[in-house]
């Protein structure tokens, strides 16, 4: 494992991690491990528990690779989705709530991902131009798999404002990307 | 025929996103964005923007895990490579020198030759079929030894508790053993002895939560462990014999073992 994995495009690695291919596996692992440690660090309190979180969610990529269709979305989206799912059940049983924002600060390391063109330099400072509430909203709602009445709740504020500004922050970020 | 940018502004993408709409919304979405390639294309601006937000986060975890993880997986060569290398061995080892004399008339050596030919034969049937029973040997072994291996990780979890269930008076030599992470929530049970049950009948594990008994699914006699269903809390595990699939509630009368939980 200690061999430089050649570069892989999406459908190789899919068709290589459906022949549950080991190297395969630890290719995904080192690009995507990074991206969804942050996500659920930010969703759940202690480094451990996030570290608990993270094996379970590879565990379930793994079990689950079969079943992501690449028509219906991209790979990311997909696992963020059984991250977020993973979260999810983890915070309604043991009724926690979202870490605020501030107390989560967390070295940023760079290092290669499986797209090329994304420096997390460059990336973390167009998302330092949104604003800490829009941060907080995405966070909630897109990795912690808050529901828009949770999250008004949790803000206190009124619900149609959290929608509103839960679509704001993402059309924010989406022009700083420059998409 | 629906009006597409009114449907992207709508914000139903970024909800669907989310996961913040109805299952009927949802379906509506993935359809529409199979019809429309607008709608498909602002779903992936939107999901690559989530996604760069992500990696803007990332954090690196302990390199520690990752192992950790790969452990945790059956992968391919796991098994397929000791075969491969087992068979070549086995044959390699097992091919037989039969000694032949050089100085035999033309009749004796043809049934020399058909001998060695059916002696041959016989010999790689027999290897063969020899190689093959190693080879489910070692896979046989090398599940065994993930299991164990799975075992040992689970005792070193401080969250995880063994609770021995022990047999009462209607068998009292049955026992059970559950494994319970009040952490993950994760419960696992290995059979260490119960009487084997009629083929209409199954043995059902419950939790005592609040003196309540809250069903955990029901199991078959093996002393592997197998995943039962979840409980955050439990005061006593209890097993009882109940119809196939299990019942809703237990019958207390079809009570085998019981253990409490310590502390």
């Amino acid at each position: 494992m200690g061999l430089k994995t050649p570069k892989l495009n999406e459908s190789e690695l899919l068709e290589l991690l459906r022949r549950q291919d080991r190297r395969a596996f630890s290719y995904l692992y080192d690009n995507y491990s990074e991206a969804l440690y942050g996500v659920v660090l930010k969703v759940v309190r202690t480094e451990e528990t996030a570290q608990d979180l993270l094996q379970e969610i590879f565990v379930k990529i793994w079990k689950n690779i079969a079943q992501y269709d690449s028509s219906k979305g991209r790979l990311f989206t997909w696992m963020l989705n059984i991250a977020r799912n993973t979260s999810i059940d983890y915070l309604r049983v043991n009724r926690l709530e979202i870490q605020d924002i501030d107390t989560a600060v967390y070295t940023v390391e760079q290092s290669q991902t499986i797209y090329e063109e994304i420096n997390s330099n460059e990336l973390k400072e167009v998302v330092s131009q949104l604003k800490p509430e829009q941060q907080t909203l995405i966070e909630m709602v897109y990795w912690g798999g808050y529901t828009h009445e949770e999250a008004a709740q949790r803000l206190d504020m009124p619900l149609g404002t959290v929608k509103t500004r839960v679509r704001s922050a993402l059309r924010d970020l989406r022009k700083f990307f420059g998409a | 025929m629906i009006n597409v940018k009114e449907y992207i502004e709508s914000g139903i993408l970024e909800d669907f996103l989310s996961g913040n709409v109805s299952e009927q919304e949802r379906r509506e979405v993935e359809c529409l964005s199979k019809i429309y390639p607008e709608i498909r294309t602002e779903l992936d601006i939107l999901s690559d923007t989530i996604e760069r937000y992500a990696f803007a986060n990332k954090v690196t975890p302990p390199a520690a895990l990752k192992s950790k993880i790969m452990a945790q997986l059956a992968f391919a060569d796991d098994v397929v490579d000791t075969k491969v290398e087992d068979a070549t061995e086995e044959e390699e080892d097992s091919v037989p020198v039969l000694p032949l004399n050089s100085r035999s008339n033309s009749f004796q050596w043809g049934w020399v030759a058909a001998a060695s030919v059916a002696a041959l034969i016989g010999t790689v049937v027999y290897f063969n079929a020899r190689v093959e029973t190693l080879s489910t040997t070692v896979a046989q072994q090398q599940t065994e030894i993930k299991t164990q291996t799975e075992q040992i990780a689970q005792l070193n979890d401080a969250n995880n508790q063994f609770v021995t269930l022990k047999g009462v008076e209607k068998s009292p030599n049955s026992s059970v053993r559950v494994l319970w992470n009040s952490k993950t929530q994760e419960v696992q049970l290995s059979v260490l002895s119960l009487p084997e049950p009629s083929s209409d009948k199954q043995y059902q594990l419950w939790a005592l939560v609040g003196g309540k008994p809250v069903d955990l699914g029901v199991f078959d006699v093996t002393t592997a462990f197998q995943k039962m269903k979840t409980t955050g809390q439990a005061e006593a595990f209890a097993v009882t014999l109940e119809k196939k699939g299990g019942n809703p509630t237990p019958h207390l009368e079809e009570l085998y073992v019981m253990g409490k939980v310590a502390g």
